[in-house]
């Protein structure tokens, strides 16, 4: 049923950290990685894979923006994106044959396959681009929050988290429970000012951002200079013999 | 949003078919024997033909019986319902007409109410989604109600009550051009809000997540052919609203006008719903800063 | 080398994404970066009045490539840059002779010649790290133009395609997972 769910008490979803992610990319090979090989559903297909126009299904990308600031050299932000799994999903409505749905439990916004016709509806719906149709297998497809790992009991509890969080080498991406204040996730946003993408489509995203933080200043430079000088002036021991010695050649 | 063919010729041709059934099923005339039979085959055919054209643009279409499912919530739902209840509801009225001379008016005027609510829920299919500021305005409806009414009346050979409307329809699309060219500029959202990066300073998109094309790109930031659309939204203007308008009005009656005009406005409507599609901007453009 | 004729600093590296996969040219990473602009300052943007989609011509004092620009503000005005390893000559990889990274694609290789500067002594050295053997990336020097309009809508040089030692590739690649 695409009508939504009561607004659950748990809130499954990720919190994004813009300040670490180094635009390595390694979340969206391995989320298209897990999702390819899951049962859950068809693997994401690559048409034209070695052609001269190559089009595949990802569930997550990275834009990299470059943000110009009224004082300061401009700052590049890697920007991952994937499906928000907001609480007043517009995807989930618009779609005729309940194959989009969110789920009671957890909040999770899922597509069951085996039902969508491939309108393409719920892909124009979504302002965020979560939602990319599959050229292969002509459904839709969407993040699943990796709903196949963070409840699955034959992975070793540090495991199951999204495989995007999993592979993160920067720890820029934290998966929890954004319904409970007191979860780490949470707590995280709340210390960031962690924030939702455009706010103004009323989606009310469960997914969070949290923001660069501020750049240093460059300090002056006699600041610094005291702690320029050479340490091994007038140093006695191995380190003056060795000074005195490559001072020499 | 990329303007499929099978969308341009769904919505085309079934508001046609459903407009010209709003006509015959409030009896605004009640042909009879053949003369009913081609008027309501014109009728199902082009409704029908229409609903045809869109399961192309599925990628299942043979689970398309599915989407009559979610009507409590999804336009697109109600749109498949409410375009099956009409042809169920309009079928004694029509069947009494051309084979008994029977025509049943109670019917005739629950199914011209459904024909032009089944419109209405097409248009709102576009019109519900906030994430394409364009359409999500109340001239989206009006445009095409106004041109299943227009339309519909001009096959119905409604030529007094056709002429004005046409003359409205051409109101609304310069409505819908004009309002809609601002929309967007104008509404809340900006790669600043997209990203969340706004705080910082602004934003301006360095490097796209993917050199390669994506489903995302080729169908909602569709760009291509855009550089036409001065020239399209006159011809659409002129040949779907405004020469119908004056033929009808300034000349005298007649088949072979009749059907100028319904090929005219036919060509017009094509090409303003090429523009309606292709002109729409999704938001999802702000992260790839294109629109 | 008089810093005059070539004033800018050019660098590459390899892209992150890239490391993903070592094994061969993968058909997700190509997605991620199937060509590679010249990314420049603002400043030598507006000084050279490049637009979206400009080509420009890079020299050193070994040699000329042909290649797109994107700018970056976020750079510093005397260096320019972009991502290895991404161009390739037309048929390498068994990709298909119109593949982006073949014809939008480039290399500063050919920017770089292989020896030193003779030094006197009747040798050229190799003009690589002694100890890694890695090309000196960091030494390149160059200038930069903008490409006269009306040129191909391909990077140069460009070579003739070469002829793949293995079979043509698959078009859609799918793997592992349900398939119905």
């Amino acid at each position: 049923m695409t009508a939504l769910p009561p607004p659950s008490a748990k809130k499954l979803g990720l919190v994004i950290d813009l300040d670490t992610c180094v635009g390595c990319h390694a979340c969206v090979v391995s989320c298209k990685e897990w999702n390819s090989q899951s049962p859950l559903g068809a693997p994401l297909a690559d048409l034209d894979a070695y052609g001269a126009a190559p089009e595949g299904t990802f569930l997550n990308r990275v834009h990299s923006f470059e943000v110009t600031r009224e004082a300061g050299p401009p700052v590049v932000v890697h920007f991952p994106k994937s499906c928000l799994h907001c609480e007043d999903a517009p995807c989930v409505t618009v779609c005729p044959t309940g194959a989009s749905y969110k789920r009671a439990e957890d909040g999770i916004v899922l597509v069951n396959e085996d039902i969508c016709i491939g309108c393409g509806l719920c892909a124009w719906a979504c302002p965020y681009g979560a939602r990319e149709m599959d050229g292969a297998e002509r459904v839709m497809k969407k993040c699943t929050l990796c709903v196949d790992r963070i409840y699955n009991e034959t992975l070793p509890e540090p495991d199951r988290v999204p495989a995007c969080v999993k592979s993160c080498p920067a720890g820029a991406r934290h998966f929890g429970d954004l319904g409970d204040e007191d979860s780490a996730v949470s707590r995280l946003v709340a210390e960031r000012e962690g924030f939702a993408l455009m706010p103004d489509q009323g989606t009310k995203p469960v997914n969070r951002y949290l923001p660069p933080r501020p750049r240093d200043a460059l300090p002056e430079f006699d600041v610094l200079a005291p702690y320029l000088e050479p340490v091994t002036e007038g140093a006695g021991g191995f380190l003056g013999w060795l000074d005195r010695t490559l001072g020499k050649i | 949003m990329h303007p499929a063919p099978s969308l341009i010729l769904f919505t085309v041709l079934s508001g046609l078919g459903f407009g010209l059934m709003v006509w015959l099923g409030f009896g605004a005339l009640v042909p009879l024997g053949w003369v009913g039979f081609v008027f309501w085959a014109l009728a199902y055919g082009l409704a029908g033909g229409g609903l045809l054209a869109a399961t192309f643009h599925l990628g299942h279409p043979e689970r398309a019986w599915r989407a009559l499912s979610q009507w409590r919530t999804s336009w697109l739902s109600r749109e498949g319902v409410l375009s099956i209840v009409t042809f169920a509801v309009m079928a004694p009225h029509a069947a009494g007409s051309v084979f008994l001379d029977r025509p049943l008016p109670v019917l005739g005027a629950l199914g011209g109410g459904l024909a032009l609510l089944t419109v209405f829920s097409t248009a709102m299919i576009y019109a519900q989604l906030r994430s394409v500021p364009r359409w999500h305005h109340w001239t989206t409806p009006a445009v095409f109600m106004l041109a299943a009414l227009a339309g519909g009346g001009l096959l119905a050979g409604q030529v007094a009550a056709a002429g004005p409307l046409f003359a409205l329809l051409a109101v609304a699309l310069a409505l819908h051009w004009h309002m809609g060219d601002r929309r967007f500029a104008a509404g809340p959202d900006t790669a600043e809000s997209a990203t969340g990066l706004g705080r910082i300073g602004k934003v301006r998109l360095l490097a796209p997540p993917h050199t390669g094309r994506n489903y995302l790109l080729r169908e909602m930031v569709h760009v291509v052919g855009r550089k036409h659309a001065a020239r399209l939204r006159l011809i659409a203007l002129a040949a779907g609203a405004v020469v119908p308008a004056v033929l009808l009005v300034a000349l005298p009656a007649g088949h072979l006008l009749g059907a100028l005009a319904v090929l005219l406005h036919l060509a017009g409507m094509l090409a303003a719903r090429w523009l309606f599609f292709a002109e729409a901007e999704h938001v999802v453009g702000l992260y790839y800063g294109r629109r | 080398m008089p810093e005059g004729d070539f004033p800018l600093h050019a660098l590459t590296q390899r892209p992150m994404a890239m490391y993903h996969s070592w094994g061969s040219q993968n058909a997700w990473l190509r997605q991620i970066h199937g060509v590679n602009p010249l990314f420049v300052s603002g400043e030598i943007w507006a000084e050279h009045g490049f637009a979206e989609g400009d080509w420009a011509i890079l020299t050193s004092a070994h040699g000329e490539i042909r290649v797109p620009v994107a700018r970056m503000d976020a750079l510093n005005g005397k260096t320019v840059w972009t991502w290895n390893a991404i161009g390739k000559r037309k048929g390498a990889w068994a990709l298909s002779p119109e593949a982006p990274e073949a014809n939008r694609g480039f290399l500063l290789n050919h920017l770089i010649h292989e020896l030193l500067p003779p030094r006197g002594d009747g040798l050229r050295w190799a003009n690589s790290d002694p100890v890694t053997g890695q090309a000196a990336w960091y030494d390149l020097r160059v200038r930069i133009r903008k490409a006269p309009p009306g040129g191909p809508d391909h990077a140069e040089p460009d070579f003739a395609p070469i002829a793949s030692p293995v079979p043509p590739a698959p078009g859609t690649v799918r793997h592992g997972g349900r398939t119905s």
